[in-house]
């Protein structure tokens, strides 16, 4: 046993890129909750600033903690978490036509958004015990079958936007897990033909988002009138922006969900390109350190989680930058650590609570 | 290696990332802020009344009035209300429900927008409504201003109507700052002046929410009237004009010979401008598309032969080129030989021993024809261009046509034959080719008038001096030969316009019967001028098929000196 000094391999780099996104993230969420605030009179801020602080003091909590020790119960957390998700298909509280919530003690909380960290751990603990599994089909059934269960039951909840997370964070792992490359190649294969089959299994609202994805002009008034307005807020910009508080898409509430899901049309719209393109910079930064903060684990469970943890939230950017540019169909991904929202923000949070306890812990074992 | 694989894959997503806001912030930033821009700025549309048409003694002919149009603002009225309110109003307007509802569909432009319902109700109907407000909510009364044409089918060839831009016009007249839902002048001054009279439209420039609720206003420009037009008509005579004539197909123009102010301009049978704007008029316009004498054609502008009228033409022409002096002498035996064929006199018992002053009381044929002869077509169409006729007289009315002053040439192009003698002797009574306006007329004899000056015949006065410098184009002492001749049209015994002497008036005309056609009355025509203590006026009275000119024409003129002698009393 080695000695472990949090604060000599607690990972800097990341926390000032994390502290700066949360720091964009706050400003960004006063103008775009600015005209809800006086509404309403909820301070939006106050509310997201306490969720962060709570949420600093987790990843202290879990930093600390060896992972190894998450690891050990990472099966036990996965099976409980797989009865959570059955439970808010059965009595689940349902919001904008999905059963995403169940209250505890009070609070709604979203499981999804934790679903895929425990997923992530279950994965690498797998992976990490038997780096053989991923050399034969029968040894990628396990590894399957942990990715696969709760991508189905969220996906009946249905949380489209997380279940379509979690498919490309194992192909992921199993890639930097060493699966071969024949079976990587079938997994990608049999999931681009599984399209058609989820397509089937959609709701009609859904349809309605990727219809309107591939052609937002279908129904300007109606189910793509978020995409556009978003697209004009972003566009609109410019350079420079039309300032802080000043966005006219956003002030004169052109723009809907801008303080949830839309939030980075706000940032597009109020800070322009430069802005937009630093607010994309510095989470690029974070998936690169990421990536550097793998590659220095030896281990192979801690380097999965980093690579799955860090694959996760790029994917959560990827997508709900790309949703509100019109790349991509609006699915309900926030965009980690700036969207308004508990559930999202604190599971963004633990995820990155692993990573510095990989970073910390690596030299363990 | 399999993990910088990985790096790779995320950052090339997230480049795509940073080239779509490029292309989106960069490249179609300009166009994506414009569409920000109209999410949040409405206009509210005002429209600007139009100038007011005066006569020459501050009379309007043309005003503006009051309208009452119902609207509705869609934000105020709830969906589930919708059916139940235009039930009810369907009950004070007289209007289906259906179509209202229709109307709110097809007008609605977003949610504050005033969406027109029923345009120009009645007054009492107006105030119905606005009694019974509270139970319509969301609807208004909104007022307007709207064309009034105070003096009817008296002055509807002059100042003509206004109505609805037509989408094909749009691009045409956007360039000069037009709006689609402008209305513009269709005919007479309203159009000839239309850039005058319409007012600057203005506005409200709103901010408004996703809602459509006014967050502010950024901008308000007052609307501004148009100019006003001061004419030289004078109403009183015009009136009298408009009642000779009435119903009866023709036109009569008065105008000053010196100035070229236009005094009076009747077209008739005319129309009541008004079923242009006035409301359910639909029946009343459709007759008078419909009726076979076309009200809407201005025969003041219209060109016909002008037959004998043409004389003084000719007369000036042979006197000029020295064919025939005053003392010139042809016989008229009733008829006239031109190679093989023969033509007769319009008094076939002939006139006798004609001198030009002769021939031109008693219009003989004979001696026009003895002339045509000696001048030929080609000085024959020169005197007539000095005159006016071939061109427009610039009058300021729209779409003034040529008319035709027939040559070699023109023959060859249009009726591919070539220039007989004959066509030289019809041209020189005005027949045949020749195709001259009333208007022309009336420039002709005052030319006659004002000692051979040229002018530019208008209605709307002006100021602008440079316009009226007057060219010398005729010889005034061929012109005081001539003179002679018209004043005997008149005076003398067997002058051919006795009909429109007046004692104690000097009066100078022509009268015209032209072939119109085979088993068709002759157009009649009589062109002149009278001199009073303080002004001369030239006039052309035209009847289209009216038969003679020294009657019906003859006896109109008549009442027209004899409004001036009243007013100016005889010279």
């Amino acid at each position: 046993m080695f000695r472990v000094s949090f604060f000599r391999d607690f990972d800097k780099i990341l926390s000032i890129i994390l502290l700066t996104i949360l720091v964009f993230g706050l400003i960004a969420l006063f103008s775009a909750s600015y005209q809800r605030h006086i509404d309403t009179g909820k301070d939006f801020v106050l509310t997201q600033g306490i969720g962060i602080l709570i949420g600093l003091a987790v990843v202290y909590l879990i930093a600390r903690t060896n992972y190894h020790s998450f690891l050990s119960v990472a099966y036990i957390i996965y099976g409980i978490h797989i009865f959570t998700l059955i439970l808010v298909l059965v009595m689940g509280k349902s919001a904008l036509g999905a059963q995403r919530w169940i209250s505890i003690g009070g609070i709604g909380i979203q499981p999804s958004e934790f679903s895929k960290i425990f997923t992530i751990l279950a994965l690498a603990r797998m992976i990490g015990d038997n780096p053989h599994c991923l050399q034969s089909k029968r040894g990628l059934i396990g590894p399957f079958l942990i990715a696969f269960v709760p991508m189905l039951l969220i996906f009946k909840q249905p949380d489209l936007g997380t279940a379509i997370v979690i498919l490309p964070v194992f192909l992921a792992m199993v890639w930097v897990g060493g699966v071969r490359f024949k079976y990587f190649l079938v997994a990608i294969g049999s999931g681009l033909m599984c399209l058609p089959f989820f397509w089937h299994f959609l709701k009609d609202y859904q349809r309605d988002r990727l219809m309107v994805f591939i052609n937002p002009n279908v129904d300007p008034l109606g189910a793509g009138y978020t995409i556009n307005q978003s697209k004009i807020a972003i566009g609109s910009g410019m350079l420079l922006g039309k300032g802080w508080l000043s966005g006219t898409q956003n002030q004169l509430n052109f723009l809907p969900e801008r303080h949830t899901d839309f939030i980075f049309s706000v940032v597009g719209e109020e800070w322009g390109f430069v802005g937009s393109a630093i607010v994309i910079g510095f989470f690029l930064l974070l998936i690169i350190r990421g990536i550097k903060m793998a590659e220095m684990t030896n281990n192979l469970s801690g380097k999965l989680i980093i690579v799955g943890i860090t694959t996760m939230l790029a994917l959560h950017v990827i997508i709900n930058i790309g949703m509100t540019l019109g790349l991509m169909p609006v699915v309900g991904i926030p965009l980690p650590f700036i969207s308004y929202g508990r559930s999202a923000l604190t599971a963004n949070l633990i995820a990155i609570g692993f990573l510095f306890n990989v970073k910390i812990h690596r030299t363990v074992f | 290696m399999r993990l910088q694989i990985l790096k790779y894959v995320l950052v090339f997503l997230f480049m795509i990332l940073f080239s779509t806001i490029f292309w989106m912030q960069i490249i179609k930033g300009p166009e994506y802020f414009r569409q920000s821009e109209s999410n949040r700025i409405r206009l509210v549309p005002e429209d600007a009344s139009r100038g007011i048409i005066y006569d020459r003694n501050n009379i309007p002919l043309v005003a503006n009035k009051l309208a009452f149009d119902v609207v509705a603002v869609p934000q105020e009225i709830k969906s589930e209300n919708k059916d139940e309110l235009f039930r009810k109003l369907s009950k004070f307007l007289d209007i289906k429900d259906s179509i209202l509802a229709e109307a709110f569909e097809r007008n609605f432009v977003s949610g504050f927008s005033p969406v027109m319902l029923a345009e120009n109700i009645p007054r009492n109907t107006a105030f119905l409504i606005e009694q019974e407000m509270s139970q319509l909510n969301g609807v208004f009364v909104k007022t307007s201003s709207i064309r009034n044409y105070l003096q009817g089918k008296a002055s509807a060839h002059l100042v003509g109507y206004v109505g609805k831009m037509r989408e094909y016009e749009y691009p045409e007249f956007k360039k000069y700052g037009y709006q689609m839902s402008d209305l513009i002048g269709r005919s007479g001054l309203e159009k000839e002046y239309d850039q005058i009279l319409r007012g600057k439209p203005g506005g409200m420039q709103l901010e408004v929410d996703s809602e459509g609720s006014i967050i502010k206003v950024i901008s308000y420009r007052p609307p501004v009237r148009g100019n006003d037009l001061h004419t030289t008509i004078d109403l009183n005579l015009q009136n009298l004009v408009s009642d000779l004539l009435a119903d009866i197909k023709g036109a009569v123009c008065v105008i000053d010979p010196e100035t070229g102010e236009v005094l009076a301009l009747y077209s008739g049978p005319s129309y009541d401008p008004n079923i242009f704007i006035n409301k359910d008029q639909y029946a009343a316009i459709g007759r008078v598309f419909k009726n076979p004498d076309a009200p809407l054609l201005n025969r003041a502008l219209n060109t016909y032969a002008p037959g004998s009228i043409f004389k003084i033409v000719t007369a000036y022409a042979g006197l000029w080129e020295k064919i025939i002096d005053s003392n010139t002498n042809f016989v008229c035996e009733g008829n006239f030989q031109l190679g093989n064929s023969s033509r007769s006199c319009w008094l076939k018992s002939g006139h006798g021993n004609v001198n030009l002053q002769k021939a031109l009381e008693t219009s003989c044929n004979v001696f026009f024809w003895e002339v045509s002869l000696k001048i030929g077509q080609r000085l024959l169409s020169g005197h007539a261009r000095e005159f006016g006729f071939g061109k427009q007289t610039g009058i300021d009315l729209p779409s003034e046509p040529t008319g035709v002053v027939p040559d070699a040439h023109w023959k060859n192009v249009h009726i591919h034959e070539k220039w007989y003698a004959g066509d030289t002797a019809n041209f020189a009574i005005g027949q045949g080719f020749l195709l001259a306006s009333p208007i022309q007329a009336v420039k002709m004899v005052s030319m006659v008038a004002n000692g051979g000056y040229e002018i530019l015949p208008h209605i709307v006065k002006n100021e602008n001096k440079t316009i009226n410098i007057k060219k010398k184009i005729l010889s005034e002492e061929i012109l005081g030969v001539i003179r002679k001749g018209l004043n005997d049209v008149v005076s003398a015994s067997a002058g051919t316009g006795r009909n429109a002497y007046v004692p104690g008036v000097a009066i100078f005309a022509k009268t015209g019967t032209a072939q119109s056609g085979k088993g068709l009355d002759p157009h009649a025509w009589f062109v002149g001028y009278a001199e009073f203590k303080n002004q001369k006026i030239s006039f052309c009275v035209f009847e289209e098929f009216g038969g003679h000119g020294g009657e019906g024409p003859a006896n109109i003129a008549k009442q027209i000196i004899l409004y001036f002698k009243a007013k100016e009393g005889g010279k």
